[in-house]
């Protein structure tokens, strides 16, 4: 279980509270989406549950310890959360295969690193090809990232997010860029993920209304938590804020 | 708005300052007379270049000459990148090295390319003897200082939100340097290199006059003994190997497809 309790969190570029007295608890196993317009909040919200963004005011806890009680608490937290970005947060330049390397690279000492940079040791080629198998990209593995296109990417970055093993992925605007086919492919692989708890950050509308739990977001508030607005609330509730 | 000068302060200031300029002159000795009294020396300069050396004995010792002032521009760069590079990650402010460590870099790297290649030259004179070695560790150490500072500008241009996202996942910094800001600025890193290559022939011409080997050294023989034929031969040589390099370094640079396409 994580738990925000009273946060009030300041955005390094900001000068105001982005975030304001939000109190959220997502239990193991759940799927949420968080919805809002652009500046609402939704990507300091991730940040902030990603253990990115520290609290200015209040807590975040998982199973009621603090995050930030002890370094190691922070490192150990985490080493279980995996945040999905924008696809451009892929390193160009870099093939498919050391994008994912880089996702494990602190699990491995230097020494172990190098071999499998320089292609001396198997272990970890092993586990990607098996999950780039079931995700269909295994043929990508050699390819340079800016060379893939946008589902591919996200594909990629979906990869990366389940090669650490984490309990919780957030998802930042997945379908950003995305044609409606490639959108919609790129969210059924997220969802199809079980065993971990997924938060996704949208302004889309239709993205929105497929997950069993909504938070709704405006100038840094939590103005609904619950079930599913329907569009007339959203409407209501945002005005011409979102994009439909 | 009241001016910030009054017109007396205005006059007495431009004053001064046109004193200081004038006594420069005068004590430098500048001016049409000195030009006219060097005519003589000047003339049989003009006729000297004007039927270099093409003896094949003196080519042969210019062809020697250049390969080791490629030599030393080579070996300097060596020594430059070892030691620019890691100050350069040391320095660049997203690889995020502790603060006492990245100021002693900041330090270091100002002071290496704060020292002229020259001086540095007739340090490594008077401790490692006449010869190229000097002249390579003075241009190596020069360009070092060069290359970090350069570098870690290149460095920190990179975007950030590939290395946000991995010093999200808790990666640590060899990881966030060598994955995230190293690639992304590679081809801007070997441009520079490049470029550091192409000054190091340069300067690689001129540490000879002190001792540091190469063509250099030559050119200060043709000049101290009056060899103007030489010296045009040598001219021509040291013209010919920079445009080369440069060429040469150009078109790798664009191969690379770097986005400093020169740097000045």
């Amino acid at each position: 279980m994580w738990e925000l309790r009273g946060v009030w969190l300041t955005h390094p570029l900001a000068t105001s509270y982005t975030l304001q007295n939000v109190k959220l608890r997502i239990d193991n196993g759940e799927q949420v989406v968080v919805l809002g317009s652009s500046g609402a909040g939704k990507s300091t919200l991730l940040r902030c549950l990603a253990g990115d963004l520290a609290p200015t005011h209040g807590t975040l806890s998982r199973n009621s310890i603090d995050v930030y009680a002890s370094d190691t608490a922070r490192k150990g937290y985490l080493n279980n959360v995996a945040m999905i970005r924008q696809t451009g947060d892929l390193v160009p330049r870099l093939t498919a295969r050391s994008n994912l390397l880089v996702a494990v690279a602190s699990q491995w000492r230097l020494t172990d690193l190098a071999q499998i940079v320089l292609r001396r040791s198997t272990r970890f080629d092993a586990d990607v090809l098996a999950l780039a198998k079931t995700h269909g990209v295994s043929h990508l593995m050699a390819s340079p990232v800016e060379r893939l296109s946008g589902g591919e990417r996200q594909r990629i970055a979906l990869l990366q997010a389940l090669l650490r093993q984490p309990q919780l992925i957030l998802a930042d605007e997945p379908t950003t860029g995305l044609d409606p086919a490639t959108a919609t492919a790129a969210l059924e692989a997220l969802r199809a993920v079980t065993d971990v708890t997924l938060v996704v950050a949208t302004h889309d509308l239709t993205v929105a209304a497929t997950f069993p739990r909504m938070v709704a977001i405006k100038n840094g508030l939590v103005v609904h938590d619950g079930a599913p607005l329907t569009s007339h609330d959203l409407a209501e509730l945002y005005a011409a804020d979102l994009l439909e | 708005m009241k001016p910030r000068f009054s017109a007396t302060r205005r006059v007495g200031n431009g004053t001064i300052v046109i004193l200081v300029l004038a006594w420069s002159l005068h004590e430098t000795g500048v001016g049409i007379t000195s030009l006219i009294d060097g005519r003589a020396g000047a003339l049989r300069m003009l006729k000297g270049v004007a039927s270099p050396d093409m003896s094949g004995e003196f080519l042969g010792i210019v062809g020697s000459a250049i390969v080791e002032t490629l030599h030393i521009s080579l070996a300097a760069l060596v020594f430059a990148v070892v030691l620019g590079v890691p100050l350069a990650l040391l320095i660049a402010g997203n690889v995020g090295a502790p603060a006492f460590i990245r100021q002693g870099a900041v330090v270091a790297a100002a002071t290496l390319r704060g020292v002229p290649e020259l001086l540095l030259a007739l340090v490594f004179v008077a401790t490692v003897g006449l010869g190229p070695a000097a002249g390579v560790y003075a241009i190596g150490l020069h360009g070092a200082g060069l290359l970090a500072k350069l570098l870690s500008e290149q460095l920190e241009a990179v975007p950030r939100g590939p290395v946000t996202a991995i010093r999200a996942m808790g990666a640590p910094r060899y990881v966030i340097a060598g994955f995230g800001i190293i690639p992304q600025a590679s081809s801007d890193i070997v441009s520079l290199i490049l470029y550091q290559w192409e000054c190091n022939i340069r300067t690689a011409t001129i540490v000879g006059f002190v001792g540091g080997g190469g063509v250099g050294q030559l050119l200060d023989i043709a000049l101290k003994l009056f060899r103007y034929d030489e010296l045009a031969t040598l001219v021509l040589a040291v013209l010919a190997i920079i445009l080369a390099v440069d060429m040469f370094s150009r078109a790798l640079r664009q191969r690379v497809g770097a986005t400093v396409s020169s740097v000045q």
